[in-house]
């Protein structure tokens, strides 16, 4: 059980690790991004 | 520990610099040590589709974004749709990152049901037993929307009782001109 723990630990150290060194400035707002993509498949709505 | 829902237009922030995108960074430290984020299932899609179309990052780079960092944070997912919405009813308001536009829907619902049926018991009733129905089981549908959180099942019950107040209406003034016709 320890060693679950610990390599999920590193596994979250990881994917901190991979996340700060990946992101980027973005010029589009991605939450009108995924808005259009929900107004697409489930209408105005979005429900 | 404390779970939050969070919406996936709050975890693509994780990965990009946008607006707001400070405040989900401070999410994602709380999560690390205090909270447990819940999500839907579709919100894996949702987030990896977006960051697709941001076009910022290119095939190498997704595949590691997507395999290793987004894999490995295991955020938590809910079966349906239902327990999602029940935990972002629990949660705070102090999280503005929640899911909850729902609410005002329902409450719009519940206004709508209590204006209807203030104007049905005004109006005649005593020759419409049938017609009565329609709203008191729109009713109860849409009651069993509202307990089960579906509103799709609230929109059904709304139609019954929308399609019951019309008859209502029609059959009260159809009457009504029939009355004056005769007496003239």
């Amino acid at each position: 059980m320890k060693i679950i723990e610990r390599l999920e630990s590193r596994n979250l150290v990881e994917a901190l690790l991979i996340n700060e060194k990946l992101r980027r400035k973005s010029t589009t707002d991605t939450t009108k991004i995924i808005q259009e993509w929900r107004e697409r498949r489930y209408g105005e709505s979005g429900s | 520990m404390e779970k939050v829902v969070a919406d996936a237009s709050v975890i693509v922030k994780w990965f990009v610099n946008d607006v707001y995108s400070e405040n989900a960074i401070k999410l994602r430290d709380e999560f690390i040590n205090e909270v447990e984020i819940v999500s839907t299932e579709l919100m894996s899609y949702e987030v990896l589709n977006a960051l697709k179309y941001t076009k910022l990052f290119k095939k190498d780079s997704f595949t590691i974004l997507t395999r290793e960092s987004f894999r490995y944070y295991k955020l938590q997912q809910c079966k349906n749709r239902a327990e999602s919405k029940c935990l972002s009813y629990q949660n705070d308001n102090s999280h503005d990152h929640l899911v909850n536009r729902d609410s005002t829907c329902s409450n719009f619902f519940a206004f709508w049901i209590i204006t209807l049926h203030k104007l049905i018991r005004s109006a005649r009733f005593r020759d419409y037993e049938r017609i009565r129905d329609y709203p008191i089981i729109g009713t109860i549908i849409w009651m069993i929307g509202s307990f089960e959180i579906d509103s799709s099942i609230q929109v059904v019950g709304s139609c019954i009782v929308l399609y019951g107040f019309i008859l209502l209406l029609y059959n009260h003034y159809s009457e009504e001109i029939t009355d004056t016709k005769a007496k003239s």
